[in-house]
C-alpha cells in the first residue's frame, strides 16, 4: 500500500468547498441533543465551555495539518502504514473505519427514533433506515465530488432555518443566565467535552486532504468551517437555556427541536413537522460524508472494490438499526461513540505528530548519511 | 439499467404506501379544545370539542365526553363513542375545571410535555367551575357557535390587546420549573350564557390558590412584559384637581373620585434588588400615555396640571401595586418572578421551592412609577 496517493486532476476538489464540509459533517443528530449534554454539566456557563471546545478543537485542526503537511499527498491511512508499519497501520486504520462505521450507525438510529418520536411512530426503522441508506447509495455512487456537490446545495437549502429561532429568542428569560461565571474549571471542562459528539466528523479531513486541488489554501475554510458550527451550537445552547426552565432543559432531549415547537405560520401550525423533515437533509449530507470515507477507506486498505462495501455496508447497517429499538440503546450507542471517538478524533492527533516528525528526521537522517 | 431503477421506483411507491397508516381527513376528529376535569372517585373526565370535515354535514364541530384514570385512557373512552379517528395534534385550548386545578396539575402536564406531538402552543386556562360547564354552555343555542374556535380566539385576542398576560403551554411549564416563580392562568366562566374571562388564576406551584381579578392582571402583565396600547382605567380623587374645574358642578361635589382612562403607549418595567439580605427590591414602572377620557371637564393646558395629573396617577398606580403585592404575599404565590431575581443574587445560584415559600411573604418591594402623558386628545 502506498503512503502517498496520486488523485486524478478531474476529481480533485477546490479547498473552499472543505468550509462546507466540515460544518455539513459536524451540523447533524448531534446538534438536537447538545444543548441539554452541555448544560447538566456547565449550567448557565455553558456558552463558556462551547467557546473553550471551539479553542480546543481549532488545536486539533491545526496539529491535523500539521501531520499531513509532513507529506506530500498522503491520508491518515497511508500515514499510519508509514508510522507504524505495514500490520499495526492497517489495523489502526481498520479501527479508525470500524469507528467511523459505528458513528455512521448512531447518526441513522438516532434520526429514526426522531421521526418515530416526532412524525410517525407507527413506521418501522427498517422501512426508515432502507430509505435513508438508499439515498445515501444513491450519493455515494456518483462520488466524492457528488456527495461535495450535495453538501454544497444542502448547506444552502437547510440554513435559512436559524431565522426561525427569531421566536424563541423573543421569549428568553435573561435570568437564567446569571449569576454568570458560577461553574468551576472542571464543570467548565466537562461541559466541552459534552460537546464532543456534536463537533466530532471533522477527521473527515484526514481522508480527504489528498483531494485538495490547492493545499496551501486548505487551512482557512476548515477553521473557518469549525467556528461557523461552533457558531450554531452557541447559538443554539444560548437559546436553549434562555427559552426553557433549568430543571426542564436538564431532561428534555432534542432541546434545539422543541424550539422549533412554537414557531408558526398562518399556513403552518407545527413547524416542528417541517423542521424534522428538512434536517434529513442536514443528517444525509453527514451520513453520505461518513459512508464515503468508509467505503474509501476501505479499498484503499484492501483494495476492495468500493461498491462491493457500500452495498455491503449498507446491509449490514439496516440490518443493525432494525435490531436497536430501545431508546436506552440508540443513547448508549452515542455515549460509547461519544466515550470512543473522544481518543479517536481529540486526542490521538496530539499522539501521532510527535511519532510523525520523529519517523521525519529519522528518514532525513538516513538519506542524509546515505548521500554522505 | 435505467429502466430497472426506474420500475424499483415506482414499486417502491406502491408498497410504500403501506407503511403509514392513512389518514383520510374524513375519517379525523381533530381535537381543537380538551377539558379536564377530575371526578369525585378520582377519575378524568375529558371533554372533547373536535372538527370533522364532512362535506354532507353542517355542523362541524361536536363535543364528546370520555371518563378514565388518564388523560390519553379518558380519550380513547371517548373513542368508543365517536365514528371518528379523534387526534390530539391540533389541541390549542386546554380548561381545566376548578377542583382539579386545585389539586394540582403536573399529572396532566407530563403527557402534553411527553407527547411530541403535541403543540406548544396551546393555551391553558382553567374554569370557574367545570370544564365541561364552559365547553357545553352554548350547546343550547341554536347558532351552532364552534365553541372551541371561539374560546380560543377570545383568550387570543386578549393577550393580543395585551389586557391578560400570554399563557401557553410553553409559558406555563417555564414559570412551573423556574424556581422563584409561579405560574398564572385565565378563569373562564359563564356570563350571560357565553364562557369570558373572567379573572386571573394564581397558582402555587402546579396548585391553584386563588384569584385576581381583571385590573389587577393588567398590572402584572405591565410588570412581566414590555408592552404598548392597552387602555388603564383609574380612578383619581377630586380634590386637588377643583382649582383647575372649568364647570363646577351643579350639585357641589357628588362624589369625591372621577374616572380617566388613557392608553398605554409604551410601558416598561425593571425590577432590581436592592438589598438582598433584608429581601428589599425595587421596580421602576414607566408609562407613556395618552388621556382618552375624563369624567370631568378639567382644563389641562396648564402645564402643571398634567404634572399634577401624573403624580396622582403615579400614586394610584403605586397603590394599586402595593395592594396586589400584599394579596399575593398572603396567597404566598409569586407571579412576578421576585424569587428568580433573588436567585440571581444569591452567591450559589440555587433557590429552593421552601426557601422561596418562607421568605416570599416577608419581602419588601419599592414601586417607583413614572408616568409620562405624552397626548390628551385633541381638546386641551
Amino acid at each position: 500500500m502506498d503512503v502517498n496517493v496520486t488523485i486524478k486532476e478531474n476529481i480533485r476538489i477546490r479547498a473552499f468547498y472543505l468550509f462546507f464540509i466540515i460544518v455539513s459533517i459536524q451540523i447533524g443528530v448531534g446538534l438536537l441533543g447538545a444543548p441539554m449534554y452541555i448544560f447538566t454539566e456547565a449550567r448557565q456557563d455553558s456558552w463558556i465551555s462551547i467557546i473553550i471546545a471551539l479553542v480546543y478543537l481549532l488545536l486539533v485542526l491545526f496539529v491535523m495539518f500539521r501531520i499531513l503537511n509532513q507529506y506530500e499527498n498522503a491520508d491518515i491511512l497511508g500515514i499510519q502504514v508509514d508510522v507504524f508499519g505495514k500490520w499495526i497501520g492497517k489495523a489502526l486504520g481498520t479501527l479508525y473505519i470500524v469507528h467511523i462505521t459505528i458513528a455512521l450507525l448512531s447518526v441513522l438510529v438516532t434520526y429514526i427514533e426522531v421521526v418515530q418520536i416526532f412524525i410517525f411512530p407507527e413506521l418501522s426503522s427498517l422501512i426508515i433506515g432502507f430509505l435513508l441508506l438508499s439515498l445515501i447509495i444513491y450519493g455515494v455512487l456518483g462520488g466524492i465530488r457528488v456527495v461535495i456537490g450535495i453538501v454544497f446545495i444542502i448547506f444552502f437549502l437547510t440554513h435559512w432555518l436559524l431565522f426561525l429561532l427569531y421566536e424563541p429568542v423573543m421569549r428568553m428569560d435573561m435570568t437564567h443566565f446569571q449569576p454568570m461565571f458560577h461553574a468551576s474549571i472542571i464543570e467548565l471542562f466537562k461541559g466541552a467535552k459534552a460537546t464532543s459528539y456534536t463537533f466530532m466528523g471533522f477527521e473527515i479531513l484526514f481522508f480527504l486532504y489528498p483531494f485538495i486541488q490547492n493545499k496551501g489554501k486548505a487551512k482557512f475554510p476548515v477553521y473557518l468551517g469549525a467556528c461557523w458550527s461552533a457558531g450554531i451550537v452557541l447559538i443554539n445552547t444560548v437559546i436553549a437555556i434562555g427559552y426553557f426552565s433549568p430543571h426542564q432543559l436538564e431532561h428534555l432531549e432534542w432541546s434545539v427541536l422543541s424550539l422549533y415547537k412554537i414557531v408558526t405560520f398562518p399556513f403552518v401550525e407545527r413547524f416542528d413537522y417541517i423542521f424534522v423533515a428538512v434536517w434529513m437533509m442536514v443528517v444525509l449530507t453527514t451520513m453520505m460524508l461518513l459512508m464515503w470515507a468508509i467505503t474509501y477507506g476501505l479499498k484503499r486498505l484492501y483494495k476492495i472494490p468500493q461498491k462491493t462495501t457500500l452495498y455491503l455496508t449498507s446491509f449490514i447497517l439496516l440490518v443493525i438499526c432494525g435490531f436497536i429499538s430501545y431508546h436506552y440503546l440508540v443513547i448508549a450507542l452515542t455515549d460509547q461513540v461519544a466515550r470512543i471517538g473522544f481518543w479517536i478524533t481529540y486526542v490521538y492527533p496530539f499522539l501521532l505528530l510527535p511519532l510523525v516528525l520523529l519517523k521525519k528526521r529519522f528518514r532525513k537522517n538516513k538519506k542524509g548519511s546515505e548521500g554522505k | 439499467m435505467k429502466n430497472t431503477l426506474l420500475g424499483m421506483l415506482v414499486l417502491l411507491m406502491v408498497l410504500l404506501t403501506g407503511c403509514v397508516q392513512p389518514k383520510p381527513i374524513e375519517e379525523l376528529g381533530i381535537i381543537n379544545t380538551r377539558g379536564v376535569d377530575i371526578m369525585e372517585n378520582d377519575k378524568i373526565e375529558t371533554t372533547l370539542v373536535f372538527l370533522k370535515f364532512n362535506s354532507r354535514d353542517q355542523n362541524i364541530s361536536k363535543t364528546i365526553t370520555g371518563v378514565g384514570n388518564t388523560i390519553k385512557n379518558a380519550r380513547n373512552k371517548a373513542n368508543f363513542k365517536s365514528n371518528f379517528q379523534l387526534t390530539p395534534g391540533q389541541i390549542r385550548l386546554e380548561i381545566y375545571g376548578k377542583t382539579t386545578a386545585e389539586k394540582g396539575l403536573l399529572r396532566y402536564l407530563d403527557t402534553l410535555i411527553r407527547d411530541a406531538r403535541v403543540s406548544d402552543t396551546m393555551y391553558l386556562t382553567v374554569s370557574a367551575t367545570t370544564a365541561n360547564e364552559i365547553i357545553t354552555s352554548t350547546q343550547n343555542q341554536e347558532s351552532g357557535m364552534n365553541i372551541g374556535k371561539f374560546l380560543h380566539d377570545l383568550i387570543e385576542r386578549n393577550i393580543k390587546d395585551d389586557t391578560i398576560p400570554r399563557v401557553t403551554l410553553q409559558d406555563f411549564v417555564h414559570m412551573f420549573y423556574d424556581k422563584g416563580q409561579d405560574p398564572y392562568l385565565p378563569i373562564l366562566s359563564i356570563k350571560d350564557d357565553a364562557p369570558a374571562i373572567t379573572a386571573m388564576a394564581i397558582f402555587q406551584g402546579d396548585k391553584l390558590v386563588g384569584q385576581i381579578s381583571l385590573d389587577e392582571t393588567l398590572l402584572l402583565n405591565l410588570y412581566n412584559k414590555t408592552f404598548n396600547v392597552a387602555p388603564l382605567e383609574i380612578s383619581l380623587p377630586q380634590k386637588p384637581f377643583d382649582k383647575f374645574q372649568r364647570k363646577s358642578n351643579q350639585d357641589g361635589h357628588a362624589e369625591d373620585n372621577f374616572y380617566i382612562v388613557m392608553t398605554v403607549i409604551n410601558g416598561e418595567s425593571k425590577t432590581k434588588m436592592v438589598d438582598v439580605q433584608n429581601l428589599k427590591f425595587q421596580t421602576n414602572i414607566n408609562l407613556d400615555v395618552s388621556l382618552l377620557e375624563l369624567t370631568e371637564d378639567i382644563n389641562i393646558k396648564n402645564p402643571k396640571v398634567i404634572k399634577l395629573f401624573e403624580k396622582e396617577i403615579e400614586k394610584d398606580i403605586k397603590q394599586q401595586y402595593e395592594k396586589l403585592l400584599s394579596k399575593l404575599q398572603e396567597m404566598n404565590a409569586d407571579p412576578f418572578g421576585y424569587g428568580n431575581i433573588y436567585r440571581t443574587k444569591k452567591p450559589s445560584g440555587n433557590l429552593t421551592d421552601s426557601d422561596w415559600r418562607d421568605k416570599f411573604p416577608t419581602i419588601k418591594v419599592d414601586f417607583k412609577v413614572n408616568v409620562r402623558i405624552l397626548h390628551h386628545g385633541t381638546t386641551p
